[in-house]
């Protein structure tokens, strides 16, 4: 069968050479229709879901997209045949094609912003030490409400960032609150050329903070931007959820 | 070059299990894994995840598992009857 890794255009097979992918085959690409798919033959045991694997899979996207706009595909996702793979591209040929263009000089950068701190330097924190049952289950309901509004006011700080990142991002996708610790998990698109005053400003935003720690991840293939139905307002708007 | 906390490597690998196995192109080819594999990713993401996300919740949790030991011993006597008495109070 064959593992497909990314789709792009106006690829020579040549620039394959130097770059390997799951298994050993060599990779090779087929043009459907103004698309060329990256794929290699592979046996099914070598899809694992493991980091080695899961890397080379992204390597190989990451070095195509050093020259070329590129979908980034699904990990995992295989074919049974080239005749396969080419009836899926042309079935979708027009959404693949408004999706390249989309992301044509673009990278998609990542924030996770995850909050720190102990029970020290939770400014919610009850110092008292409880001397009856009551008193600690009290103090367990007051704390987890201090914490609540402390992850609450922690997020609405993050608010000025995420806003300053908008507005160098031509597209942005944001969950907050992933979980009690990470407040923020953001996908961004942004120009090229943007990339180093993008991490810039998070840079800056993540000195002035003690409470929170905030990451700056990429470039990334466009992972988050080629879903075609979520595109339909092409608006920057990130979804709060 | 700018200086990377330790736990960028493990943020960094999050972001990509994030990326590769829940976004990206999704064709109407087969999603073909390795079911031991996956078992791997699973034990070793919640690891991770357990150590990105929420070694502060722990820190936090061990603390206080810490001082409901002091209290409940201190105090065993009357914890049936103030858990009672914090019952009545929030049904109010």
């Amino acid at each position: 069968m064959i593992y497909l890794y990314a789709i792009t255009h106006d690829l020579e097979l040549d620039e394959l050479s130097g770059l390997s992918g799951l298994g050993t085959a060599p990779l090779d690409a087929a043009a459907v229709e103004g698309l060329t798919a990256v794929f290699n033959e592979v046996s099914s045991d070598v899809v694992r879901l493991d980091e080695t694997t899961m890397w080379r899979h992204e390597r190989v996207i990451e070095a195509l997209m050093e020259r070329h706009p590129v979908l980034p595909v699904r990990f995992g996702t295989t074919f049974s045949d080239p005749e396969a793979l080419s009836v899926a591209l042309a079935d979708r040929r027009s959404a693949l094609g408004a999706s390249l263009e989309k992301v044509a000089g673009k990278v998609e950068l990542g924030v996770r912003a995850i909050r720190e701190g102990s029970p020290e330097d939770d400014p919610g924190t009850i110092e008292t030490t409880p001397t009856t049952g009551r008193d600690y289950i009290l103090n367990r309901v007051r704390e987890h409400r201090l914490r609540e509004a402390g992850a609450a006011e922690a997020r609405r700080t993050l608010q000025p960032l995420h806003h300053e990142l908008e507005r160098l991002s031509s597209d942005v996708r944001a969950r907050w609150s992933v979980s009690p610790d990470t407040l923020l998990a953001a996908a961004y698109l942004v120009d090229e050329d943007r990339v180093e005053d993008f991490r810039m400003a998070v840079d800056r935003a993540g000195k002035e903070r003690r409470d929170v720690r905030i990451f700056c991840t990429g470039p990334w293939p466009p992972y988050n931007f080629v879903d075609f139905k979520a595109d339909g307002g092409g608006g920057t708007l990130g979804t709060l959820s | 070059m700018q200086e990377r906390p330790d736990s960028y490597r493990d943020v960094t690998l999050v972001e990509l299990v994030d990326r590769i196995l829940d976004k990206g192109v999704i064709l109407s080819g087969d999603i073909t894994l390795s079911v031991a594999g996956i078992d791997l990713v699973y034990v070793s993401l919640r690891a991770l995840l357990a150590s990105v996300e929420t070694a502060a919740a722990a820190r936090r949790d061990s603390m206080e598992r810490g001082q409901a030991r002091e209290a409940l011993s201190a105090d065993r006597q009357a914890d049936d009857l103030s858990l009672r008495d914090h019952a009545r109070s929030r049904a109010r």
